[in-house]
């Protein structure tokens, strides 16, 4: 089985960010995997031990960062990576017009992971629009998969928390929500042993792709302001929770 | 002429979403003419709520075999024919789990834009307001195509009614390609709580719950405020409650009028997923505590004093009106 999964670079999401010219943010700063996308090469590598032969491919797009976290994604199970170069942005129709042309051109996928969303700008959609330009089936936040012969049984989580069940003709793509498993950590020995595996570079001129008719361009962006002013409920015990329920009652309006 | 967009009308307990009522409202004070799109198999469509609310036009998705209903792709199909049957090319939905579903599906089919967790549309110049890493910043985006799509911030708008006397129209759905789809079956889980998606007051838990026992105390406190119960990552990570109850970056983002953190120490990442709430009230021990520092108010305690009290004093104060 040839599995690919999709990784993203994200802003550390504990580093506060830099808006410079009122359009991107400051990139000096740590880059991590997108969290979602842990769990997908958990469930990758899951999968592809279970069948001898199988090959685990991470691709991601970007500048240098997206090449640190493919030395991750490798760190975590995958065989050998592709690295799409490209230091612009990119709308959600062109990225996935784009992670479709490498794949396409690196060989047949079986299945596809994509994290459910990325942390950093939370589009959701990418899976769908990769699944469409593939024509195969699509499922997001899956929270469990099996995989049988030509077919995956995916849960996926709802609303309020029920869950539903779908099977889909393989080849397929696969949305990885966080409940789908633990993500395993690399040890030193599997860091050690990612430094040995290959990056593919792909050059953006080398894929082939017809632009989309339709585009997302981002005009701007701002920091949002910290505009909270932390006020005390005091004394007693039952002082503060009378003056807790004044609160509800006058300023929230909620009883 | 005026201006058109259809909706896509989410339900709950047979009712049409105040969240999407909210949504209604905001197109129509834009001058905005609504035409929802209803799957259900409540008759009637909801003719009567959304009228409450202004709609225009309301078409009834109907389904060859019942089964389709249930599955993604059918219903995507079914809305873009059922929109291109009424003309409609801009589509408004909410960034739920039905909406994170079916709008990519329909922006994929369109090959069409699509923002989620949007606060502001504006249909003249075509831009759009959304957050950008972690809530830290706020993204406004040009978007361009034949087909526009919009997952709304749940709660953001609330919903304002204005009577209009809208036209049921029955719609057949035709497509027949599950696309390698299948549905299979749904469980619901044990804890039917309110919607944390839907709920106007959320009290959370974090660390300071000690065990999964304990949260027995904010569910109590909630029955009275009506409130959703949250948790923060450690809560969920510890086993203490379910990963469905998760606020924050990796699990839900909640947008209440009131949110009571109880024992949270309010990481970036837990404020990622709530930091739009109207009101923050922060219960904790620690006066260092991010949440006591972002917070609207805070209340120094222990919460295994200050939350059965204040269960106790709501409770009391409902009674009282009753008899009152």
């Amino acid at each position: 089985m040839r599995i690919y999964v999709c990784v993203k670079q994200v802003p550390d999401t504990a580093a506060s960010i830099r808006v410079i010219e009122g359009k991107r943010i400051d990139e000096r700063m740590t880059f991590i995997i997108n969290p979602y996308d842990e769990h997908c090469l958990t469930e990758a590598a899951k999968i592809r031990d279970a069948r001898p032969g199988s090959e685990v491919i991470a691709v991601s797009l970007g500048g240098p960062s997206a090449r640190d976290i493919l030395r991750s994604a490798l760190a975590m199970g995958a065989e050998r990576s592709l690295h799409i170069q490209s230091e612009r942005p990119h709308d959600a129709m062109e990225t996935a017009r784009i992670l479709k042309a490498a794949i396409d051109l690196d060989g047949k996928p079986d299945l596809i992971f994509t994290g459910r969303e990325s942390i950093d700008s939370c589009g959701m959609q990418t899976m769908f629009r990769l699944g469409a330009l593939l024509q195969i089936p699509v499922l997001s936040n899956a929270v469990d998969v099996d995989i049988q012969e030509g077919e995956a049984f995916v849960s996926t989580e709802a609303e309020l928390g029920s869950r539903l069940q779908y099977s889909l003709s393989l080849p397929c793509i696969i949305g990885a929500g966080r409940g789908l498993n633990t993500p395993k950590y690399p040890t030193f020995p599997d860091i050690m042993k990612a430094r040995k595996k290959e990056i593919r570079t792909l050059d953006l001129q080398d894929l082939r792709f017809e632009p989309s008719a339709s585009s997302m361009e981002l005009l701007e962006l701002r920091t949002v302001a910290e505009d909270r002013t932390p006020r005390p409920i005091e004394g007693d015990p039952d002082t503060a929770v009378e003056e807790l329920i004044r609160i509800l009652e006058q300023e929230a309006r909620i009883i | 002429m005026m201006q058109q967009a259809g909706v896509f009308i989410e339900e709950t307990d047979g009712r049409v979403k105040d969240s999407v009522l909210g949504v209604i409202s905001y197109l129509r004070q834009k001058d905005v003419a609504c035409c929802a799109f209803v799957i259900s198999g409540s008759p009637g469509g909801h003719a009567e709520q959304l009228g409450a609310y202004g709609v225009h036009r309301i078409y009834a998705i109907e389904f060859q075999e019942e089964a389709q209903a249930r599955n993604p792709q059918f219903k995507a199909r079914a809305v873009a024919e059922a929109m291109q049957a009424a003309g409609v090319t801009i589509l408004f939905g909410q960034t739920s789990p039905t909406g994170r579903d079916l709008l990519p599906r329909l922006a994929a089919l369109f090959d069409a834009p699509l923002v989620m967790d949007c606060t502001e549309v504006d249909l003249e110049d075509l831009t759009v307001s959304t957050s950008a890493y972690s809530g830290k910043t706020e993204a406004l985006y040009r978007v361009r195509g034949e087909y526009l799509f919009f997952g709304m911030r749940p709660n953001h708008h609330l919903k304002k009614p204005a009577a209009a006397n809208p036209e049921l129209i029955p719609f057949h759905a035709k497509h027949r390609d599950a696309n390698g789809t299948a549905f299979i079956g749904k469980t619901d889980t044990a804890d039917q709580g309110r919607d944390l998606n839907e709920a106007k007051v959320i009290i959370s838990g974090g660390r300071g719950l000690k065990n999964g026992e304990n949260f027995q105390l904010l569910f109590d406190c909630a029955r009275e405020l009506e409130a959703a119960v949250g948790a923060s990552r450690v809560a969920v990570d510890e086993g203490w409650v379910p990963y469905t109850m998760q606020v924050g970056q990796t699990g839900l983002k909640v947008n209440p009028r009131l949110y009571i953190a109880c024992g949270i120490s309010g990481s970036v990442q837990h404020f990622a997923g709530m930091k739009t709430a109207g009101l923050i009230i922060a219960v904790n021990t620690d006066p260092k505590a991010p949440m006591v520092k972002n917070a609207d108010y805070y209340l120094l305690g222990d919460l295994f004093e200050i939350i059965p009290k204040l269960t106790q004093k709501l409770k009391a104060r409902a009674v009282g009106k009753k008899t009152a």
